[in-house]
């Protein structure tokens, strides 16, 4: 009984864990200020947690680089099944304008599974909160499919 | 106890929120906001600037030969453009729009390509029989005006005109077809550009080009024998019946006029040697050499052709400033070889430019401005982008890139 109230309140509170593997900053402002009363993605559940322990959905923003990889790669390990990976920014998808460049090991999708991409340079906060509705749909397939 | 912010709080209760509730209330990007691309193929002229301009290498095309021509898939990744649209800033034909659209989230990679696929054709170089038809047919009514097109595109004047098919050699489009045993003279009516090479070429100013004087096809035999007749009992040489130049060794004194301004370079005159070769290959049988020779040295086709009034009736003093000619041509040639710039912009080849304004015509931005009455060239710095269609449409190479 337990089990089925704390699934039913994690499913409807997906957490965040938020990675920067080498941005240039403008995703990470974007991505706060999703956060802000202004588009308040905390309506929909979605709170920005401190450890990818409690998380559910991972944002990556940046191009991963070669110092980041390693740390990143950690990072997705800790998080639970089942987990959604979104990329935001033009630059976990491709590298972007870094792409080719020695220090970058992207794209992300290289290294694990990305649920949702999100295209921008940076992405709208609306962009990224249909982005986040996008995952929080395919984490509660991903926890049907799993019970 | 102090609460400073009991009264803000309170009041802050009965206020409206401040969230934008964005899913439920749908909300618009700023104007001129960045987003999703739109490519329009139809207006693409396959100059793939926007690919070289693209910092993030978004920009792709795979192109595939099709039987008339190439069929070239561009495609945009938004996953990797930074929205910067410098491509679309460098597209000159608008091809490249950014729309306000900023929901580009996918689970796919496809979801973020947007393609667009432009069809190249290769000029067609055979006229199709039927078209040219009819516009020859109804030029030679004799006691008629033959007045230029308001289209620009050329008209021949069939009295003055020997089919020497030098317009149709020089047409950059190919779309002159000139028989020179059939006499017969057509004009490709989608493939003119309009460029006045034709006019600009014909050594017996036998094509009209807007602007040029109407002129009238009264008795277009009658003129011809008259003069020719003249030179022909003065020509000691019996010309040739394909037209191409024979040389009167006694006459000529070894200028070299006519090699300078025989348009297809077919003849070599050596002054100290005494010697005068024609190139039988090259030579396009035009009578440039005949006209302007000082010394009527030089007599082309047989005498009933109507190339003979063009010299005839030319006097003396207009053979003087030509003698002159090579002198000012000469300096100016080996004095300003022009190089290629190294900001990738377009340099003309003064020597080669034959100012048909295709260049200017083809130019995406707009840059070129040619003037063909007065043969100018002017490249705005301002507005080229160092794209090299110029080069690349140019029919004399005369444009470095």
């Amino acid at each position: 009984m337990f089990k089925k109230l704390i699934e039913e309140s994690t499913a409807k509170s997906p957490w965040l864990f938020h990675i920067n593997a080498g941005s240039c900053n403008g995703c990470d402002i974007e991505l706060v200020s999703v956060l802000t009363p202004r588009y308040d993605a905390e309506r929909l559940g979605v709170k920005l947690s401190g450890t990818p322990r409690h998380a559910d959905i991972v944002v990556v923003t940046g191009p991963v680089t070669v110092q980041s990889l390693p740390r990143v790669l950690r990072t997705i390990e800790q998080v639970p099944e089942p987990r959604c990976i979104v990329t935001m920014g033009s630059c976990p998808q491709s590298g972007n304008v870094f792409r080719g460049s020695y220090s970058i090991a992207g794209p992300l999708s290289k290294y694990v599974h990305v649920d949702v991409d999100v295209a921008g340079c940076a992405p709208k906060p609306e962009a990224v909160i249909d982005g986040l509705v996008k995952a929080i749909e395919i984490l509660r397939e991903k926890r049907r499919a799993m019970n | 106890m102090d609460f400073p912010f009991v009264k803000e709080a309170l009041s802050s209760i009965f206020k409206k929120s401040s969230c934008d509730m964005y899913p439920v209330r749908p909300s618009e990007a700023a104007p001129n906001y960045r987003g999703r691309i739109v490519f329009h193929p139809d207006k693409c002229i396959n100059c793939n600037m926007c690919e070289r301009v693209c910092s993030g290498n978004a920009i792709t095309h795979v192109s595939e030969p099709t039987e008339d021509g190439e069929r070239i898939t561009r495609t945009f990744y938004l996953g990797s453009c930074t929205f910067c649209a410098t491509c679309m800033d460098f597209c000159g034909h608008g091809a490249i729009e950014f729309t306000r659209d900023y929901h580009m989230v996918a689970t796919k990679e496809e979801d973020l390509m947007v393609t667009g696929v432009v069809i190249k054709k290769t000029p067609v170089k055979k006229a199709p029989a039927a078209k040219p038809a009819a516009p020859a047919a109804p030029a030679p009514a004799a006691g008629a005006v033959i007045k230029p097109r308001d289209d620009g595109k050329p008209v021949q004047v069939p009295s003055k005109c020997v089919y020497c098919t030098l317009c149709a050699k020089k047409c950059p489009a190919g779309a002159l077809t000139v028989d020179r045993a059939a006499k017969t003279w057509t004009l490709n009516e989608d493939e003119c550009v309009g460029c006045g090479t034709c006019a600009d070429a014909c050594p017996k100013k036998a094509i009209l080009m807007p602007g040029d004087e109407p002129v009238a096809v009264e008795a277009p035999a009658a003129p011809a024998p008259a003069p020719a007749a003249a030179p022909a009992a003065k020509s000691a040489v019996v010309g040739r019946e394909d037209g191409k130049p024979v040389q009167d060794p006694d006459k000529c004194v070894y200028c070299t006029i006519c090699a300078k301004k025989c348009p297809a370079g077919a003849l070599e005159v050596d002054r100290a040697a005494k010697t005068w070769k024609l190139d039988e290959d090259s030579c396009v049988a035009c009578g440039t050499c005949e006209s302007v020779c000082p010394k009527k040295a030089i007599v082309c086709g047989v005498q009933d052709a109507p190339a003979a009034p063009a010299p005839a009736p030319a006097p003396a003093p207009a053979e003087a400033p030509k003698a002159a000619e090579p002198e000012v041509i000469e300096p100016c040639k080996p004095a300003e070889p022009p190089k290629p710039r190294d900001d990738g912009r377009p340099v003309q080849d003064p020597a080669k430019c034959v100012y048909c304004t295709i260049c200017a015509k083809k130019c995406p931005a707009g840059a070129l401005e040619v003037d063909r009455a007065a043969k100018t060239w002017k490249l705005d710095e301002d507005l080229c982008i160092g794209c090299g269609t110029c080069a690349g449409v140019c029919p004399k190479q005369a444009i470095l890139y």
